[in-house]
């Protein structure tokens, strides 16, 4: 069976992984994950678990010479999973030179580049791949490969960006869970581009601050990162939604904006982009409000809020249309650095509601344990949280640092 | 690595820097970043003749006050305590003034009154401005799940202190509400108001006398935050020999004595700028305790704006 060859395979590689307990060298850094993932509610297809166990390790290497000119970086990540060959990867999230010149830069290679400034959905954020595999919340990325050039005039930063390759987004298989129904066939991908993968993008993004202002502009021409689905045709009766991805060309451009006063933090992004059916836009902003040591206590507690709303058709799989987010996150201050994460998300035009919970403590020096929850609701059928209504869950993980 | 980089194309002058007239930089950098070999000094006389040394501080106390004073401009026994402790503020400012840029190894050592103790290791580095608050960049190296986390701070004379965090995982420059300022640095008993960079313009003063703490000689001054803080005021004793900090009393918004700082073994750098290499923060209410001991000072090290960006955040290992 292939699920027990995967789950020797996870053992193997986890029990490695936690055996190189040393330290590591001056430039290289890393960690080690164990985790596992207990989903409430009886999946909606045979084939899936209710269960299901991952090993992932993240190895970094950096090095600089020439008084500090020019570096050489290199960072691998690795996951298995238990249950689900889709959630397997092995990604080079960076792989680049860099060479510096007094007010300008120039890189080569593979990077991670994150642009935006809100909390619950990630608008601007363009350059890097997703992979919905490993969670849900578009924060984890693939490595993109990448030619840079940054601008550092007194006047700001202007970073031209040129992808020569394409990465995929990352979807759950069909006997993982976090994809509802939906069964997202990545084989089947297709392009609005004749080039397919290796069409040519490009991009660039002005960003600067005055005082407590900053802001950033920025354009991307190129293979939209988040696809439409296409439904496939059914060969066998299954429980499941087969759906091929298809990735349309776009033009995006996107603001972001900060504002400090006191103790808000205002925020906002905003995207326009070229959609099959014309222009569509979204936009998200809100605030955080931040207590220290609140209530005589040596916390700090914080209150995030923020709106959101989307009118592109290809935004659909997120369900972002039209939402408003509130939570809370708190700092205990304690030695363990515990840290607490509490959302909830709520669909303005539907009945649909989500709700997250993230916490964490470190265990000793080396160590950090995460809990991490969520849970969807929705009645509607035109609610696209429908389609995750049975899939909540709870994570466990407990992750050791080199 | 946290060497210094290529030499920037205008070169720092520290004649330049230093001339009266050039100096709004930081009153005692990081509340007595900048501090003095004076307690070292102490301690190694005490064995000799303890009540010689008193004796002959006491005479300097007595005999010299208006010497002494005669060194700060603006100080004159009819002023007003608030000219008098602005003066005291700015000479102390003046004196701080002109090192360019530091850098330096830094180890807090975390006590919560039970006997158990965390220790965490950070570089900083800092550059001082011409014409606004001095800039702060911290990196932390431990413990290892915060390692490569970042804390840049741009502190100003008269409006809040601009501030961003570097999250390493998600390779995201956040900015930070400027309140943070009264929020624990890294959960320790010191806020990054302390740590950050007192500008004289932050505060109004008053002149409160002459007092001797650790038989040191200081002046007794109150600074008033003018900027959200959380604090009402300070107390703060400068020892009269170099206007280093020696000691600090925190008042909480409810008046009630909330922290005690005291810094030691001051050592001098290129022969002008004094640091302590240690502090110690004791919070009076909750019993825990913070200790900073910091090492390899290194000043001339050509820093310049670039490095101290919200994007420089991002290429620090």
């Amino acid at each position: 069976m292939n699920g027990i060859s995967n789950r020797v395979r996870c053992a193997i590689f986890a029990s490695a992984l936690l055996a190189a307990s040393g330290g590591l060298a001056d430039n290289w850094q890393g960690e080690a994950t164990v985790g596992t993932r207990w989903f409430v509610q009886e999946p909606f297809d045979p084939r899936q678990d209710q269960w299901d166990g991952f090993v992932a390790a993240d190895l970094e290497y950096f090095k600089d010479w020439d008084k500090r000119r020019q570096r050489f970086a290199a960072r691998l990540y690795a996951r298995a999973d238990s249950d689900d060959p889709a959630r397997n990867l092995v990604d080079v999230s960076e792989l680049y030179w860099r060479y510096r010149w007094q007010r300008a830069e120039l890189s080569v290679g593979v990077e991670r580049v994150f642009w935006g400034v809100t909390e619950a959905v990630h608008l601007a954020d363009i350059i890097n791949q997703s992979d919905l595999s490993a969670n849900l919340d578009t924060e984890d990325k693939l490595g993109q490969p990448m030619l840079r050039l940054s601008l550092t005039p007194r006047w700001g930063t202007l970073d031209l960006f040129v992808l020569p390759h394409f990465r995929e987004r990352r979807f759950p298989g069909s006997r993982g869970r976090l994809r509802g129904p939906l069964q997202v066939v990545a084989e089947r991908a297709q392009f609005e581009s004749t080039s397919g993968r290796n069409h040519i993008d490009l991009a660039a993004r002005f960003s600067h601050y005055i005082g407590p202002f900053e802001f950033a502009i920025a354009h991307f021409a190129g293979t939209q990162r988040q696809p439409a689905f296409v439904p496939l045709p059914v060969s066998q009766p299954s429980a499941s939604i087969a759906v091929a991805p298809l990735y349309f060309l776009t033009d995006q451009t996107s603001i972001e904006a900060t504002y400090a006063a006191g103790n808000w933090l205002w925020k906002l992004e905003a995207v326009s982009s070229r959609e099959p059916g014309g222009r569509g836009s979204a936009a998200t902003g809100g605030f955080e409000y931040t207590w220290s040591r609140a209530a005589g206590t040596s916390f700090d507690v914080g209150i995030i809020a923020e709106y959101q709303f989307d009118e592109r058709d290809t935004s659909i799989i997120l369900g972002a249309d039209d939402d408003i987010v509130a939570g809370v996150r708190i700092g205990f201050n304690d030695f363990a650095g515990s840290e607490l994460l509490a959302l909830a998300g709520r669909d303005l035009g539907g009945d649909g509601q989500l709700w997250s919970l993230e916490a964490s403590r470190r265990i000793g020096q080396q160590w950090r344990a995460s809990l991490e929850a969520r849970f969807f609701s929705a009645s509607a059928a035109d609610d696209v949280l429908t389609l995750l209504a049975r899939e909540d869950y709870w994570q466990l993980s407990l992750t050791r640092f080199f | 690595m946290w060497t210094a980089r290529t030499p920037p194309a205008k070169a720092r002058n520290v004649d330049v820097l230093t001339k009266p007239g050039c100096l709004q930089s930081g009153f005692f950098v990081a509340c007595g970043l900048r501090i003095s070999r004076y307690t070292t000094r102490m301690k190694q006389r005490l064995p000799v003749s303890c009540a010689h040394v008193l004796f002959v501080i006491a005479i300097c106390v007595m005999q010299t006050p208006s010497l002494v004073r005669a060194d700060i401009p603006g100080f004159a026994p009819d002023n007003s305590a608030a000219a008098n402790g602005l003066a005291i503020a700015e000479e102390a400012s003046r004196r701080g003034a002109g090192f360019a840029d530091s850098q330096s190894t830094m180890t807090m050592t975390l006590y919560d009154g039970r006997g158990n103790s965390l220790v965490r290791n950070m570089r900083s580095k800092t550059l001082e401005m011409p014409d606004d608050g001095d800039r702060t960049l911290l990196f932390f190296e431990d413990p290892a799940d915060v390692r490569g986390t970042a804390f840049l701070t741009h502190s100003h004379d008269t409006r809040d202190d601009d501030q961003w965090l570097y999250l390493p995982a998600l390779k995201r420059v956040k900015r930070i509400a400027s309140s943070n300022r009264s929020g624990a640095f890294m959960s320790s008993e010191f806020s990054y108001e302390d740590l950050g960079n007192d500008e004289v313009g932050k505060y109004d003063y008053r002149y409160l006398g002459e007092t001797t703490i650790n038989a040191v000689a200081c002046y007794q001054l109150e600074r008033i935050p003018k900027t959200p803080s959380g604090y009402t005021r300070h107390i703060v004793w400068l020892d009269q020999d170099a206007l280093r900090v020696q000691k600090v009393d925190y008042y909480d918004r409810s008046e009630r004595l909330l922290k005690t700082l005291t810094a030691s073994d001051y050592q001098q750098y290129l022969e002008r700028y004094w640091r302590p290499a240690q502090m110690r923060m004791v919070n009076l209410q909750n019993g825990r305790s913070t200790e900073l001991r910091w090492r390899d000072y290194q000043f001339g090290n050509n820093l310049d704006e670039r490095d101290f960006e919200p994007r420089a955040m991002r290429d620090l290992r």
